[in-house]
């Protein structure tokens, strides 16, 4: 199997504090995998240097052996790659399908292609509210629906979902859960950043635990529930009991 | 799958009303009144430019009328230096003003909120300070601060004078016209969601690709092209041009006020807000010019406040729910018959 992304001793300093460390890792083309840690372990700021939002201090990141380590955020989507934001980011203004339609207008810049894509994402995801409703009025899971269907009308490779299921009930997790395998099953590789670990170990093909801005352990879940520093770290002694 | 369609004219009884009221009545009215018509159309014509980036975008400018003295002392000076018809001087004119204002706001735009809009202020008083210290540059005259007084052709169509309020007043409704059909279509169209989308949140817009510079640039570059024709229309109108009144703070501020009370980000809101801000001005300056200069001004500042209050969005929303109503009213006591209507 090929790797779509590959980081290669990744390094990012806040001025004297490192948020990351030395991180290096591969992402398998068609899998899901998930990134959990402690807060404040460099999750999101591992995420926001994919996604270019910045750019690491030092070490490089390869997506489909491209060296993207210097590009520009908006170039990404583009070239295949789509994120979702931790605190979700609805255009407030337009409408749930317009909200998607910005997304699939990259690739369909008339406006009728774009909808079709854009009805199709926002099935696929299954959401259930209104789509001509304001985006603002929306509940908290259908705005995190949202985000991912508009994140997918950008119709990309490598998707990375922020702590897409943060604030949902265990239903609304199960309906992600299953969105995101059904995202899955059409080729798109998904990166994943999660807390709850039931979940992630459920949904995952490889894990990485991150602590202190380093990584900690690779692996599968079983590998990684059964690793004596992650359980330290981060899962505890109750989730081996469970 | 019970999806709605985007019903996009609901307010299309009541807009054909407004179209017929502005191409009849002002034959049968006076002059007086027809110049006021004039007017409306061209401050709603500046207001529909300036809300084609301010409005959609929401980086709000203050110095918009720079791009509309462009066009004026262009089309101007080719007419009185070259005899160049402002026919054609207004698309000259056009076009330099989208060149300046491109250049210009691709450095500017780096600015965020109000210091964008301190930029703007700026950038326009500069302009207006420099005009009003220079005679020439060059072979170019700008006759400083005196302005330029346009010499009277005796009403050649052809150069853009006209013996008659009426012909005027069309070739600015349709400019207007043309300029709100352009604001219509890109709303529907890629770029004006993105414009709607880097307003609402650049992070996420920038995530989906869109490169906000660029969109913000051609934005601009419209509404500098449609509100320099406005300035060269204005310049043929009033026959007087000079720093103080196109380059002037004044000007700037009503561009504005009338998109944002009218509606910032709706296709008709300028429209609107001229309808009831110009005949208002007028009315007021007419009424109290000698005794209380400025009164039009300070009512204006009231309109804003009570806007802001009670309509942060602009009156237009408001107007086109109640339309929307009115029109219900209207259609649907004939088409369903059940007893609820009479």
């Amino acid at each position: 199997m090929s790797n779509i992304m590959r980081l290669d001793h990744v390094t990012k300093k806040f001025g004297g504090l490192t948020a990351v460390n030395d991180f290096s890792g591969e992402i398998e083309t068609g899998s899901i995998v998930g990134l959990i840690g402690p807060n404040g372990a460099g999750k999101t700021t591992l995420f926001n240097m994919i996604a270019n939002y910045f750019h690491p201090t030092s070490g490089k990141i390869y997506f489909k052996d491209q060296d993207i380590t210097e590009a520009k955020t908006e170039d990404m989507a583009g070239m295949g790659l789509a994120r979702t934001f931790q605190v979700t980011k609805p255009f407030g203004d337009m409408t749930v399908l317009q909200n998607a339609m910005v997304g699939a207008f990259l690739k369909h810049p008339k406006a009728k292609d774009a909808e079709e894509i854009a009805r199709k994402t926002l099935e696929l995801v299954e959401t259930t509210c209104d789509l001509d409703m304001k985006a603002v009025h929306t509940t908290t899971v259908d705005k995190k629906k949202l985000e991912i269907a508009r994140a997918l009308s950008v119709e990309p490779e490598l998707l990375l979902l922020d702590e897409v299921m943060a604030g949902c009930n265990p239903q609304e997790k199960l309906e992600l859960v299953d969105a995101c395998r059904k995202i899955r099953d059409t080729g798109i590789t998904i990166i994943i950043i999660e807390h709850d670990i039931k979940t992630i170990m459920s949904l995952c093909d490889k894990i990485f635990i991150l602590h202190r801005g380093e990584k900690l352990v690779e692996g599968t879940p079983e590998v990684v529930a059964n690793d004596k520093r992650a359980i330290s770290a981060y899962l505890g002694e109750d989730f081996v009991n469970a | 799958m019970k999806y709605k369609g985007n019903s996009i004219f609901k307010g299309n009884f009541f807009l054909i009303v407004l179209g017929l009221i502005f191409i009849i009545v002002p034959i049968f009215l006076r002059t007086y009144y027809k110049s006021v018509f004039i007017l409306i159309c061209l401050y709603a014509l500046t207001g529909v430019a300036w809300n084609f980036i301010c409005g959609y975008v929401g980086t709000i400018s203050l110095g918009h009328c720079l791009y509309m003295g462009i066009g004026a002392y262009t089309s101007t000076i080719l007419l009185e230096m070259l005899g160049v018809s402002p026919w054609i001087g207004m698309f000259v004119g056009a076009v330099l003003a989208t060149v300046f204002g491109v250049l210009i706001n691709w450095v500017t735009f780096r600015l965020k909120g109000p210091y964008f809009t301190l930029a703007s202020i700026a950038l326009c008083e500069l302009i207006r300070t420099f005009v009003t210290n220079t005679d020439t540059i060059g072979p170019i005259r700008l006759k400083g601060g005196s302005g330029w007084s346009l010499t009277q052709t005796g009403y050649q169509a052809g150069l853009f004078e006209f013996s008659s309020k009426l012909s005027y007043y069309y070739i600015i409704f349709i400019m207007l016209l043309l300029a709100l059909l352009a604001t219509y279509k890109m709303s529907k169209s890629r770029l004006g969601y993105y414009l709607v989308a880097i307003r609402s949140d650049d992070d996420a817009a920038r995530s989906l690709g869109v490169n906000i510079t660029r969109c913000k640039l051609i934005a601009m570059g419209i509404s500098c092209f449609m509100i320099s024709l406005a300035g060269t229309f204005y310049a043929q109108y009033f026959r007087y041009i000079g720093p103080d009144t196109v380059f002037s703070h004044d000007l700037a501020v009503k561009i504005a006020l009338i998109a944002l009370i009218g509606g910032q980000g709706t296709v008709m809101g300028p429209v609107v807000g001229a309808i009831i801000l110009v005949p208002l001005s007028e009315l007021l300056s007419a009424r109290f010019a000698s005794s209380m200069a400025g009164l039009d001004l300070f009512i204006y500042g009231i309109v804003m406040m009570l806007v802001v209050f009670f309509m942060p969005h602009g009156i237009d929303e408001h107007i086109v729910r109640l339309a929307q109503k009115v029109e219900e009213r209207l259609f649907s006591s004939g088409k369903k018959s059940p007893a609820s209507d009479s």
